[in-house]
């Protein structure tokens, strides 16, 4: 059993700026828990003040029900893998991982077991007796991988482990991270600012922002029930789109973007849960793949129609995204800011030009809406 | 209108990371590659500035080498006519070289230790610790680099009067390292900077505590700039002339810059004495040198973190 358990936790730095605020958290044995956000928003943070490399400011840390505020990292019993690796450099990969080790004490036989054990599942024994400047940088990342789980540590904390890698390596090295967590049974939390990251691995995720968490949920309920604009705009790529607009009635509940010229009526189901916001400022939050080409979707369900410019088209392969822009409002000078501009993920078998007025469905089905003021979330 | 084809600008494949990385490389320059006309150039500047550093030392070797009625001969023959090496011979006969020599070993291998020693701790707190009067203090190690030697004479020889060790090995040991150590400590805490935190940080959750971190991690790393500081503190005490004679009259005491002043006298100098005991004085250092030179490699951090 290892839980960490974190209580109203908070950082403080020297001159009052305050990098954590009330950080509630109970990750469970086994756990997978990943702790995503833009820079600066605390991640990283947090995960030092629970290895115990930065002092907390306010509130309670608990691993498997001990109070660790106070306690020295290395009377904590984590391992961490940094995201530069920091490798000793002037010892080998065997000295590298059995360096813990030694420093706790353990009989000689049981380090070489332990290690060549570790080197085997990493696919590092024929590098043993290297220097880390003789490795590439994946295998380094792997031997800061290898020096933690020779130490069979009550909790795995990485800090951005994989930013250093090329993004073929990074997938790899994703899915063997994952499979790591599944063969050692061990709790793990992981500090990343990627979002797809997050997804793949988390059996829960922590969205932070500026030092707030935002949302602690599943990937998949991330995904479709954020709780606030920002977490629907973090999670997914490309992002969520934004609209500013109105509700009103017209024989059903319609929206109507800021210009007046896009207008969805929405399906009933939405317009039951919004018919006390008629007439107030909202946000409407669609994902790119609930907005399609007419002309080339099968795709069922309540659409709403709209004709939009296209602007730029970006073919990935297996689809294509389709930057449109919103018509502006009668007084506004063109921009080519992002709140001006709909993205659209479709199929690939046809490329459309741009500057062609394509005719859009929105599945408002699928759509959120978001308060202007607070930014929080109304309905699903 | 416009086809997407032809506007860069609307279809944006993916591999523009790649695109632009190829024309990064292509616009650096190998900085081997100079005109045969520059190359030239190099050559002579180069050449003129070495002449320039090596002749008085050649000068010095071959007036150590000349007999006793040609030593202000103009000639530039390095192995003058009549070479011998009865300089030499009277420097450890007749002179008391060894224990000038003996004297200078080992207040410079005291002054080396100590300054090695405080500097590699001291450097450290200012480098990693937040403490009171942490940035005062380096502008204060600064500011007394400022200070020529001969104003701190004074002081200096009052202080080591009062506290009894006027004249004494430790009387210079202590002025020498006080003269060494701000720079060492400068220069040590420089290097501490440039070592990752990260190493530490990680040899900490490792289970190393705080003193562990420093002798297992940090001060193995840091032997390029202990080889510097060594080096220097030892130079500092070695060829040091000044200090020495204001703080010391014993001449059991004298150390080997002290002795060779000795044979300037008011009738006459004994060049052939001088030039000898000055190549000699050299010969450890250079061979000092040469033996912590392989020590002198940057890049020692090379792969431990990436950045």
């Amino acid at each position: 059993m290892s839980t960490v358990v974190l209580k109203g936790v908070e950082k403080v730095y020297e001159g009052g700026v305050k990098a954590v605020h009330d950080f509630n958290l109970t990750v469970a044995d086994k756990e997978f828990v990943v702790f995503v956000g833009p820079s600066g928003c605390g991640k990283s943070t947090t995960l030092r003040m629970i290895a115990g490399l930065e002092e907390i400011s306010g509130g309670e840390l608990y691993i498997d029900d001990k109070l660790m505020n106070d306690v020295s990292p290395k009377d904590r019993d984590i391992a961490m893998v940094f995201q530069n690796y920091a490798l000793y450099p002037h010892m080998t990969v065997f000295e590298n991982m059995a360096f813990g080790l030694e420093l706790r004490k353990f009989p000689k036989e049981e380090i070489k077991q332990r290690v060549e054990e570790a080197a085997k599942i990493l696919e590092l024994t024929e590098y043993l007796d290297r220097k880390p400047k003789a490795l590439s940088g994946g295998q380094r990342q792997r031997v800061a991988v290898g020096r933690a789980i020779v130490r069979k540590p009550k909790v795995f904390l990485f800090d951005e482990p994989l930013s250093n890698l090329d993004a073929k390596l990074r997938v790899q090295t994703r899915t063997q991270i994952s499979k790591l967590h599944k063969m050692l049974g061990a709790t793990m939390i992981y500090v990343t600012h990627d979002q797809v990251e997050a997804m793949t691995m988390a059996d829960r995720i922590v969205v932070m922002k500026s030092g707030f968490v935002q949302q602690i949920d599943t990937p998949l309920n991330l995904y479709n029930k954020p709780n606030n604009k920002f977490v629907a705009g973090f999670i997914g790529s490309p992002a969520m789109n934004f609209i500013d607009g109105n509700l009103y009635q017209n024989g059903g509940l319609h929206f109507k973007d800021k210009s007046g010229k896009l207008d969805l009526n929405l399906p009933d189901m939405v317009a039951a849960k919004l018919q006390t916001r008629v007439g107030q400022d909202l946000t409407m939050g669609i994902r790119p793949e609930d907005i399609y080409d007419v002309r080339f979707s099968q795709r069922a369900g309540f659409v709403s129609k709209s004709k939009l410019t296209l602007d730029v088209v970006e073919p990935m392969g297996n689809e294509i995204f389709l930057y449109l822009a919103l018509p502006a409002a009668a007084n506004a000078v063109a921009t080519a800011a992002a709140e001006d501009q709909v993205v659209a993920r479709i199929d690939s078998r046809d490329i459309p030009e741009t500057g062609e007025d394509l005719e859009l469905a929105f599945d408002t089905t699928k759509a959120h809406f978001f308060e202007k003021a607070a930014e929080e979330k109304l309905i699903v | 209108m416009e086809t997407a084809e032809l506007n860069p600008k609307t279809i944006r494949p993916n591999g523009v990371s790649t695109n632009g990385r190829a024309v990064k490389a292509a616009a650096v320059k190998n900085p081997r590659d100079v005109s045969p006309a520059a190359k030239v150039w190099i050559y002579i500047v180069l050449t003129l500035f070495s002449l320039f550093a090596i002749f008085p030392i050649l000068q010095v070797f071959t007036i150590s080498l000349r007999p006793g009625d040609k030593l202000l001969s103009t000639n530039l023959e390095l192995i003058p006519d009549g070479a011998t090496l009865d300089a030499y011979v009277t420097l450890f006969t007749a002179r008391p070289f060894l224990k000038w020599m003996f004297n200078s070993v080992l207040v410079s291998l005291i002054v080396t230790f100590f300054s090695v020693g405080l500097a590699s701790t001291a450097g450290y707190a200012f480098s990693r610790y937040k403490f009171y009067g942490r940035d005062s203090g380096m502008i204060l190690l600064i500011a007394t680099q400022m200070f020529p030697v001969t104003m701190l004479l004074l002081p200096l020889f009052i202080m080591l009067i009062k506290l009894g060790v006027y004249d004494s090995y430790i009387g210079l040991i202590i002025a020498y390292t006080a003269t060494a150590l701000p720079f060492c400590i400068w220069q040590m805490k420089g290097f501490y900077d440039t070592i990752p935190r990260s190493l530490e940080e990680s040899a900490r959750i490792d289970g190393c505590s705080e003193v562990q971190t420093f002798w297992k991690i940090v001060f193995p790393l840091a032997q390029p700039a202990l080889v510097i500081t060594a080096l220097f503190s030892f130079m500092t005490a070695w060829s040091e002339y000044l200090v020495a004679a204001v703080l010391v009259q014993d001449q059991s005491l004298f150390t080997l810059p002290m002795g060779l002043k000795g044979f300037q006298s008011d009738l006459e100098v004994s060049w052939g004495l001088y030039s000898a005991g000055a190549m000699l004085v050299s010969l450890p250092v250079v061979i000092l040198f040469i033996a912590l030179s392989r020590y002198l490699v940057s890049g020692l951090t090379l792969g431990s973190v990436k950045e």
